[in-house]
């Protein structure tokens, strides 16, 4: 047998046994930790504002990355924080896409010279990430568990978004890579701008969700 | 395959698929699917609102970069604004006028090989944006998965722009350039069909 079948079969082998893995949490406790890992992507005002996050940090990759992701991270934290005290809530879903528009059109328009900027941005939505976070009552170490979740799954998704964006303005140089990752950004900047208007006149609405 | 045939290639193929969604219309239900397919249809199957887009690709396209990059990113952005103005009941008069007009404006620029600086381009083009922004915007509401719906008609918008890129690339040489400023013309006298209710 050739190395390469024996890779397949083993890929299919572990394909086909994958459910009954999946059955059971690898360490109790850890499937509230996945679930806040997934948390950040499961709202539109929270998958867009990362989306624009991401792009804006990833088409002036590396420059200001290395203060807005500290930025980020730390307000995320302190949004938690506020959040778990009840403060911001309710804000949430407004913040992230009035920064998220900011964002993408600060992307889309790809001004130079715009660290404060990123880093004000960054740390908003890092902000209002934390705050939208916070899980529903219960004990407290699997709420733990949840938000350290999602603290880990709110900057994986902004690191690894700006660092996919800087990998492939690097990789690929043609003229049409960035202006295609702009125009992105444009519809980014369009979608959250409806969400937000549709949010403010029935707030009830989730942002047309039905949240 | 020269490039001119396999960019027209592209595009009748993006055109053709363009259309397809039309096919799965009797699904507008409460599905995030629903609302996509809802929301990406509803710039391609109003014929005004199809010129309109494809016109501002091939201008685009005939005033070359940065414009034919320029105006897609313009365009969105403005349109989102005008789709604001008409989810909170602001209202934008004559909007359909308006959307024909864009047709006619669009295709008269193009006809008559116009090449204004382009902040004034990207004006005009953000202007009649608001118009067609508006018109999405004020059935936006209705829909069951308004993010969905978003989502599928600010795509579908900008695939018909890149419609109109393709189409309007071949202006580089002697015969595109007709043939773009020819299409100019009919999308301009489609645009007047509209505005007298004759298309």
């Amino acid at each position: 047998m050739t190395t390469g079948r024996g890779i397949a079969l083993a890929f299919l082998f572990l394909v086909a046994s994958a459910d009954e893995a999946a059955a059971h949490s690898p360490i109790p406790g850890m499937q509230g930790f996945y679930l806040g890992m997934l948390h950040p992507l499961s709202t539109p005002p929270q998958l867009l504002s990362l989306l624009a996050a991401g792009l804006l940090l990833g088409l002036r990759w590396p420059g200001p990355f290395r203060y807005c992701w500290p930025a980020f991270a730390v307000s995320c934290l302190a949004g938690i924080a506020l959040g778990q005290w009840g403060w911001l809530r309710g804000l949430e879903d407004t913040a992230l896409l009035a920064g998220g528009i900011a964002a993408a059109i600060l992307a889309a328009l790809l001004t130079p010279k715009l660290t404060a900027p990123c880093v004000a941005i960054s740390a908003w939505t890092g902000l209002f990430l934390g705050v939208a976070s916070i899980p529903d009552e219960g004990p407290a170490w699997p709420v733990i568990v949840t938000l350290a979740g999602s603290f880990v799954g709110a900057n994986l998704a902004l690191v690894y978004l700006a660092f996919a964006v800087g990998s492939l303005r690097a990789r690929f140089t043609a003229q049409w890579v960035g202006i295609g990752l702009r125009i992105a950004a444009a519809w980014i900047a369009a979608v959250a701008a409806l969400m937000l208007a549709l949010l403010l006149v029935d707030p009830t609405s989730g942002g047309g969700t039905g949240m | 395959m020269p490039d001119f045939f396999r960019v027209l290639f592209a595009s009748l193929l993006l055109a053709g698929a363009a259309l397809l969604p039309s096919l799965a219309l009797a699904h507008t239900g409460t599905s995030v699917a629903g609302g996509f397919l809802s929301g990406f249809s509803h710039p391609i199957l109003g014929w005004d609102h199809v010129l309109a887009m494809v016109a501002v690709g091939l201008w685009g396209a005939f005033l070359g970069a940065p414009a034919m990059w320029l105006l897609p990113v313009v365009f969105p952005l403005v349109m989102a604004f005008g789709a604001v103005l008409g989810i909170v009941g602001v209202p934008v008069p004559a909007v359909e006028t308006g959307i024909a007009a864009s047709a006619i404006v669009l295709g008269l620029l193009i006809a008559f090989a116009a090449r204004p600086p382009l902040w004034i381009a990207a004006i005009i083009v953000g202007a009649f944006a608001i118009f067609h922004g508006h018109a999405h915007g004020t059935e936006l509401p209705d829909a069951a998965n308004s993010f969905a719906y978003a989502v599928g008609f600010v795509i579908a918008t900008g695939l018909l722009h890149l419609v109109g890129i393709g189409f309007g690339l071949p202006v580089k040489k002697p015969a595109g350039r007709i043939a773009v400023r020819a299409a100019g013309g009919i999308i301009s006298m489609v645009g007047f069909g509209f505005l007298l209710g004759l298309a």
